[in-house]
């Protein structure tokens, strides 16, 4: 299917909303903006940036996307440091630091920002790009899309040497907030209502998948979709179902794809496989990058939707099952908190104990999960649609213009 | 006052753009501290954010501190004794965040126990940066005003409620001020003013709006139903309960229709939108 245009989401958020969108735009025609991650393919910020970037270009900013390149121990460091942020303990050698900088350097001299207003770093793997600032005068964003909360203290402390160069940081959530002497700014991620992951289907398309998977749309279905990681606790979650299970007859998917950067998905996977053992109700499915609409049907044909992360910068999956007004349960964590509020956009638990009951309750009863869906739908509308999105990346470079003003007449 | 001298009123809009502090706050004597010491643009923004975002659920919007206070520290009272301090009551932030000090300063004379909460959970002190813009769109006339009011976001219908009035230091909402003193309507004036905003979500306080000038005016039920085409469906579903929440005889006089025909119009309104989203090639996989 054709990529969305700019006016195709007036129909989601309305005229008038798409109207200001552009308006805001106007003041930054021609401006050139840069975005830099680590993977073109899998995981949200590829999934964002596909959309984000030529819709920036329909609004008049001229808009790019580079990808860093780097070799399996890059990724493999790039992997462990992401863990250490997250707060797991773990061993960090000089030589890992020297291949950290080593692929940055690297890739910092093939890549060229001297014409950017306004450059944006992804995650921490490009981060020590910043050094190139000299080559220009735009403005640089680190955009921190992982929970750095409590992060490996001597990992935070070598990258912080690096954030400090940056004109201001954006968070997902305030408890990410560090004590940094720059701008640090909330902008939550998004998703894209009429990207195949989220459009709306016909049920034929929807049953077909289900069949397809060898699931029975006539008895419940509990359903996972996230990268198979270790963070997700895939485990906890077959834990609590088959804690459900005794009281109710049903069926659980655990779905997900990979990220290049993330070399440890198939390990994961096989654990969660064995895990599964030969249950035919628990359906592990490793999906290939641009599943997306098997993505949508799987979500759209279940009764609820669990995120079971203990830790997650922000949950995608979260607001694509709330945008189908699904009930979703979950655990509060990272930027989890800005998305479920709790028995208002669906449940949140802090225990596979906990998680299993609120399976169970949500199941019995199908009225307050459809009334959860409903206030999830309207709360991503709101709050967390790619429009809004756009508009949250324009205002930063609007702010960057008039450093230290808190009230911008345009 | 003759049509030329009236000066057209210019909807403007508001963004909102949340910067973090690392200052946080687990209990209320912390919270004191911070309120204290913070920069009036994070006493603004905890004070009003929830009146900006807090869109679509049927309970009043709760400013941050009281929300905080009593929902996730679970210090009921004290809680409750915040949620009643009504910010838009206060023309200048100062007298909001003094109040504020009051009441906690109060409860902590009496030396209670306090609660703290875990980590993750705490108070963290954020500050908005407004960027105001204008939607180009101008009313001259009430008439006008009505077809406007159906284009503007909730977050212009935000910036001349409630944003202008405090940042400009205001004794009213925009709205008010240019009924009384370009239209000479002072009683539509005093109308609004006396919409108690503070309870209200942004759609209550448009369906309000629509009532107050649609019974000044006589606009028909189908002819709103026209002006707010513009709305996304949500907000137009939001509208029709709202406006079918208020009680019957006072629908009916407002609109000259009943709930029952109104509900009718502006359903059929919304399934219109719906076919022509589906026609438009977005219903198949």
């Amino acid at each position: 299917m054709a990529l969305a245009q700019l006016e195709d989401y007036c129909e989601v958020i309305g005229g008038a909303e798409l109207e200001e969108i552009k308006q805001l735009a106007r003041r930054l025609q021609g401006a050139r903006m840069a975005h830099v991650n680590s993977t073109s393919v899998g995981g949200g910020v590829a999934e964002i940036l596909h959309r984000m970037v030529p819709l920036l270009g329909e609004l008049g900013i001229k808009a790019r996307w580079d990808v860093i390149k780097g070799g399996d121990d890059f990724f493999n460091v790039t992997k462990l440091f992401h863990n250490a942020l997250h707060g797991k303990a773990e061993e960090i050698t000089e030589d890992m630091y020297q291949i950290f900088l080593d692929y940055n350097r690297r890739n910092a001299q093939e890549l060229d920002f001297s014409d950017c207003d306004c450059v944006f770093i992804h995650d921490p793997q490009p981060v020590c790009l910043i050094e190139k600032r000299e080559q220009g005068p735009g403005r640089w964003i680190w955009r921190c899309h992982i929970d750095i909360s409590a992060p490996h203290q001597g990992l935070w402390e070598f990258l912080r040497k690096y954030v400090e160069q940056y004109d201001g940081v954006i968070i997902s959530s305030p408890g990410f907030s560090q004590k940094l002497p720059i701008y640090q700014y909330l902008i939550p991620p998004s998703i894209d209502p009429l990207a195949d992951k989220n459009r709306e289907l016909h049920d034929d398309f929807i049953n077909g998948v289900l069949e397809k998977y060898g699931i029975d749309r006539s008895r419940p279905i509990v359903t996972q979709i996230s990268r198979f990681d270790r963070f997700k606790d895939p485990l906890g979650l077959v834990e609590a179902f088959k804690k459900v299970r005794q009281k109710i007859d049903c069926q659980l998917i655990l779905a997900g794809g990979g990220a290049t950067d993330d070399p440890e998905g198939l390990l994961v996977l096989e654990e969660v496989k064995q895990s599964a053992g030969n249950d035919p109700d628990i359906h592990v499915i490793h999906l290939p990058p641009g599943a997306d609409l098997e993505i949508n049907a799987l979500v759209r044909g279940s009764s609820l939707i669990v995120q079971n992360s203990v830790k997650e910068g922000f949950g995608l999956t979260v607001s694509e099952a709330m945008w189908k007004a699904k009930p979703v349960i979950s655990r509060p964590v990272g930027g989890i908190t800005q998305q479920v509020i709790q028995d208002v956009t669906g449940l949140l638990v802090h225990s596979t104990e906990g998680l299993a009951f609120a399976i169970r309750s949500l199941l019995a009863n199908p009225e307050k999960a459809a009334q959860l869906g409903k206030n999830a739908r309207q709360f991503v509308r709101h709050n967390f649609l790619i429009t809004r999105h756009l508009r949250r990346y324009m205002l930063v470079m609007l702010a960057l213009r008039n450093p230290g003003q808190q009230v911008i007449n345009l | 006052m003759t049509n030329q001298q009236i000066k057209p009123f210019e909807f403007m809009t508001s963004s909102s753009l949340v910067t973090v502090t690392d200052r946080r706050a687990s209990d209320a004597r912390e919270l004191l501290a911070g309120i204290r010491e913070v920069p009036g643009s994070s006493i603004y923004h905890h004070s009003h954010q929830a009146y900006r975002e807090w869109q679509m659920f049927d309970r009043p919007p709760i400013h941050d501190f009281g929300y905080w206070t009593g929902e996730v520290l679970r210090e009921r009272s004290l809680g409750e004794k915040l949620t009643a301090i009504d910010p838009t009551q206060y023309n200048y932030i100062r007298g909001f965040r003094q109040e504020l000090i009051n009441i906690i300063e109060q409860h902590l004379a009496d030396g209670p126990a306090l609660n703290r909460c875990p980590p993750g959970i705490e108070f963290t002190f954020c500050q908005s940066i407004s960027l105001i813009n204008t939607t180009g769109l101008l009313a001259g006339d009430i008439d006008e005003f009505v077809t406007a009011l159906g284009r503007i976001t909730n977050r212009s219908l935000y910036y001349h409620l409630f944003e202008a009035r405090l940042r400009l230091g205001k004794s009213d909402n925009d709205f008010s001020i240019w009924f009384r003193d370009q239209l000479g309507k002072p009683e539509l004036a005093a109308q609004i003013s006396r919409l108690d905003i503070s309870v209200y979500s942004l759609n209550q306080i448009r369906a309000r709006l629509f009532a107050i000038l649609g019974q000044h005016q006589g606009i028909s039920a189908l002819e709103l139903v026209r002006r707010v085409a513009q709305l996304p469906v949500d907000m137009v579903e939001s509208l029709l309960t709202e406006i079918l929440t208020l009680p019957v005889r006072t629908a009916t006089r407002f609109w000259g229709k009943s709930p029952k025909t109104l509900a009718h119009a502006l359903t059929k309104n919304i399934k219109r939108n719906r076919r022509a989203r589906k026609s438009n090639g977005s219903g198949t996989a």
